[in-house]
């Protein structure tokens, strides 16, 4: 039995989940806010051990939400993007129980995070080629998730490193790499 | 030897060879239990092939190694042949408890024959300690004879051999007389819950103190304008009991290790020394029992810290006595990196030459039960196989439990069994996970009634290095669930089997605080202290800390040449299997619940480089101590007055030999000319933990205070040597 095929025996996709994504998108205000239209969540192996666990995203931004069209791809637009997929494949990551610690939440903890409790913490982006912007695609890779437990001297806390880039048919490319922390964390079983 | 006689005697010869009904002597790893109590041969010297013992006598069969020319210019009688002619007859007095023996008085000494190449030799007792010797070629021809060979018994600790020895450490707290190194002024603070009640104790012992409750009270006070504390001072739980323990445990090394990585990373905290404090968390006395678990494994965390970032942390043990409060402000004013207080009094830890062995009573006492079975964890791995062949071998256990995740179906599993089987062993082999309790409970729920489980070696563990800055909860409890919580499953399912030995498989970096191991560290020292918990408890344990193992026997394996020369600057070498398995031999029925058994680098202790661990000051010869102590302030002024006596242009360039010089010790090279300077470190082979090591050096021979990212802010040897340039003007 060669690699490739062990590869695939052991890769499970969960494709775009319609329902799941309405409700990630909920807190934006506007429509014409939310950029992510489709998400493949893809686990390789073990995440965060041997494999890995990422979202490969399909955005289309007719028109920006908060400024004039600049004809290009900007780091707002980044950021705005980041934040709907990480959103998305954290969700996805608990309702599936794909991994570690997000596999112990339930979705109601994850509704009460999402908006106050996840803060990021670092945020590097950079920009290779110019993209237009309107049709592309995106991918975010959770790196490593920690679960700190708390404690008299701090508070318990996950912290969650990403990697993610964007690209279109046009060789637009950027890429960043982003850290989160989710303060306030459901206990875990055992801790 | 340089005459002969030429007589052909013809006493005593066998007819048959070897004579009839003779038993054999198992000589396969006599050198290196030999080498292990101090009798280092080298392969010329190895000529014992094969013993016999019938009666008083032996049998043995020597030869030259194949390299040795038979004659020299003079010889009759080549000398390794001869001594190897000899060494039959340590075999049987090898393993005496009262010492070593040496050959001592030849006397009545023939050779018949020169220039054998091969002898076979019957040496008959003929007094207590008194041997002869008779020769013979392979056809029975007389090649020599000794009349009278006396022995004479040496005590191993006179036997200090140059170069490497392996050895059966203890470690020690010796009481310390210290004068306070400054830190009794400055500002302090308690940080966290007072725990322990020590800011209390210390007010009341004249001390001031600020308190700050956790890191986020700590951070909010800095930006409103205190000032940052010169001490912090953190009082650790003492309530890590044996149930719920591994929880603790957890619990108490992740908040350590939160401390650690906060000091670290706050620039405003650059100053500041932390002192941990604990109670009950090591045994300062053979009988004291460890009750804080959890404080042990923080210890063996904080000690790693202390090795990444020297100077910033500091561990106090204290007991329950009011004489030891004073004490404490005592402890943390001399600046010293670990102490226990124990009734008022200063000690600190150092390993100290092990004592005679147990007497043979102590010995039969400790012995396992010959119908009992011995459990290996990690039993189908290179190490569980290298100890149970041992086991079977040379201990004579007859009933093995080999236990491992896949069990029977691992790797090697089945041809294990069957080589051990030969061997006269009854093996079982089961799959499980030794940090589970039930499935413990399963694995010995098969054993028979007459063979009930007699011993228990916990060999199992993994290890996920990296640095403290890197650590992370998750690769923590990578590495202490098969030690932490393994042990305690190992000890809930022992705990009421009174004459069941635990032998745990523990490391020297619990002790030591490797650099880069900081949860292999704190994972060894709860098994160092579970030892004396279960001594305590009136069960029985040792565990041994060990030293590096030569790899691909399960131990040291992975370490490339750099890290072995980096361990070889702590004073420590590689032991063989064969020397690792004679101190675990030397190790068993011990009164001790700690022993290091070790290889020491006897060249590296003699040098005492700063890298040496004040853990081993005690085994360094006092000149070389002396020369460590004032080491890092002989360098840190050599090199400013070197500065001071040169003009300004060639500063720099001076400073920059001397970060090449340094670089290449860490790497190992032999000159600093092997480093470039425009070069990047990362990219000539420098990675977290050797920077690490170059800081420590850098800050050492300059008496500066360098942050453990220098590196990554100054990446080539010519721009870290312009900044330390700009730094010590």
């Amino acid at each position: 039995m060669d690699s490739s095929v062990i590869a695939q025996e052991r890769t499970t996709q969960y494709p775009n989940d319609d329902e799941l994504l309405t409700r990630v998108m909920t807190p934006y205000r506007s429509k014409n806010c939310v950029y992510l239209k489709e998400a493949l969540v893809t686990v390789e192996g073990e995440p965060l051990e041997n494999g890995r666990i990422f979202a490969g995203c399909r955005f289309e931004i007719p028109e920006s939400c908060y400024i004039d069209d600049t004809g290009h791809f900007n780091s707002v637009e980044f950021n705005i993007c980041y934040n709907q997929m990480a959103y998305y494949l954290i969700a996805k990551s608990i309702k599936e129980g794909l991994v570690h610690p997000f596999s112990q939440w339930s979705m109601d903890e994850f509704w009460n995070a999402q908006l106050g409790d996840i803060l990021i913490t670092d945020f590097r982006s950079m920009f290779r080629t110019q993209m237009r912007g309107r049709f592309f695609r995106g991918e975010i890779e959770l790196v490593e998730t920690v679960a700190w437990d708390g404690s008299d001297l701090r508070d318990s806390l996950v912290v969650v490193r990403t990697k993610c880039r964007y690209w279109d048919d046009f060789g637009g490319d950027s890429r960043g790499e982003v850290s989160a922390a989710i303060t306030n964390p459901p206990p875990l079983a055992g801790s | 030897m340089i005459g002969y006689e030429e007589t052909v005697l013809d006493h005593d010869t066998p007819a048959s060879w070897p004579p009839a009904g003779v038993q054999e002597i198992d000589t396969a790893d006599l050198y290196s239990r030999l080498d292990a109590r101090g009798f280092a041969y080298g392969p010329a010297f190895r000529g014992l092939r094969a013993a016999w013992r019938g009666g008083d006598d032996i049998y043995a069969e020597v030869d030259l190694a194949t390299a040795q020319p038979a004659t020299g210019p003079s010889y009759v009688m080549h000398p390794a042949l001869f001594d190897s002619a000899l060494h039959a007859a340590l075999a049987p007095v090898l393993d005496r408890e009262d010492g070593v023996f040496l050959p001592f008085i030849l006397r009545d000494v023939r050779v018949h024959a020169p220039a054998a190449r091969s002898l076979r030799v019957r040496l008959s007792a003929t007094g207590e300690d008194t041997l002869s010797l008779s020769a013979t070629d392979e056809s029975g021809a007389a090649v020599a004879s000794i009349g009278s060979l006396a022995l004479h018994r040496v005590d191993t600790r006179e036997l200090t051999a140059t170069g490497q020895s392996s050895r059966l450490l203890r470690l020690a707290w010796k009481r310390c007389r210290l004068s306070p190194a400054g830190a009794d002024g400055g500002r302090w603070a308690h940080l966290g819950t007072d725990h322990l009640g020590l800011t209390g104790a210390l007010k009341a012992a004249g001390r001031q103190m600020g308190a700050y409750s956790s890191l986020h009270a700590l951070d909010a006070g800095l930006r409103g304008g205190d000032p940052a504390p010169d001490v912090f001072i953190v009082s650790c739980t003492d309530e890590g009991g044996e149930s719920g323990a591994g929880a603790a445990v957890r619990t108490a090394v992740q908040r350590a290790l939160v401390l650690v990585q906060e000091m670290a990373a706050d620039d405003r905290l650059a100053g500041s020394r932390l002192v941990v404090v604990t109670r009950g968390a090591v045994a300062a006395a053979q009988d004291e029992g460890c009750p804080d678990l959890a404080g042990a494994a923080v210890w063996g965390l904080i000690r790693s810290a202390q090795t990444e970032y020297p100077g910033r942390f500091a561990l106090i043990d204290v007991d329950d006595e009011e004489s030891s409060e004073q004490a404490v402000l005592a402890a943390v004013a001399t600046g010293e990196p670990q102490l226990a207080v124990r009734r008022g009094a200063l000690l600190r830890p150092r390993l100290t030459r092990g004592r005679p062995a147990a007497r043979n009573a102590e010995r039969a006492a400790g012995r396992w039960n010959p119908d009992g079975t011995v459990m290996i964890t990690g039993g189908t791995g290179a190490l569980g196989a290298l100890i149970a062949r041992h086991l079977v071998r040379r201990r004579g256990v007859r009933h093995l439990l080999l236990l491992s995740r896949k069990g029977p179906a691992a790797q090697g599993a089945a041809e294990l069994v069957e080589e051990l089987t030969a061997l006269g062993a009854e093996v079982r082999v089961a799959a499980g996970d030794a940090a589970d309790l039930a499935d413990l409970g399963r694995a010995v729920a098969g054993l028979p009634a007459a063979h009930p489980l007699t011993a228990v070696v916990h060999s199992a563990g993994v290890v996920a290095d990296c640095t403290l800055a890197a650590l992370t909860p998750r690769r923590l409890q990578q590495v202490l669930r098969p030690k932490v919580d393994a042990v305690l499953a190992l000890h809930e399912l022992t705990k009421d089997l009174p004459d069941c030995d635990l032998v745990l498989f523990s490391s020297v970096s619990g002790l030591f605080g490797g650099a880069g191991q900081a949860n292999y560290a704190a994972a060894n020292a709860f098994l160092d202290a579970m030892a004396h918990r279960r001594r305590a408890l009136g069960l029985r344990a040792v565990s041994l800390a060990w030293g590096l193992w030569e790899s691909g026997d399960g131990m040291g394996g992975g370490l490339g040449s750099a890290d072995l020369q980096r361990i070889s600057r702590l004073g420590l070498a590689a032991m063989t299997a064969e020397e690792g398995l004679a101190l675990l031999d030397a190790s068993i029925a011990r009164p001790e619940a700690l022993l290091v058994p070790v290889k020491l680098d006897d060249a590296a202790l003699r040098e005492g480089g700063p890298s040496l661990p004040a853990l081993l000051l005690d085994l360094v010869p006092d000149s070389a101590a002396g020369r460590r102590s004032d080491a890092g302030r002989d360098d840190a002024e050599a090199l400013r007055e070197l500065l001071a006596r040169l003009p300004d242009e060639e500063r720099e360039q001076a400073v920059v030999a001397f970060v090449c010089a340094q670089a290449a010790v860490v790497l190992g090279h032999q000159g600093a000319e092997a480093v470039d300077p425009e070069q990047e470190l990362a990219a000539v082979g420098f990675d977290s933990l050797t920077n690490l090591e170059l800081i420590r050096r850098l800050a050492s021979a300059t008496g500066l205070r360098l942050p453990a990212t220098l590196a990554f802010d100054h990446p080539t040897p010519l721009q870290l040597g312009r900044h330390l340039r700009r730094l010590l003007q």
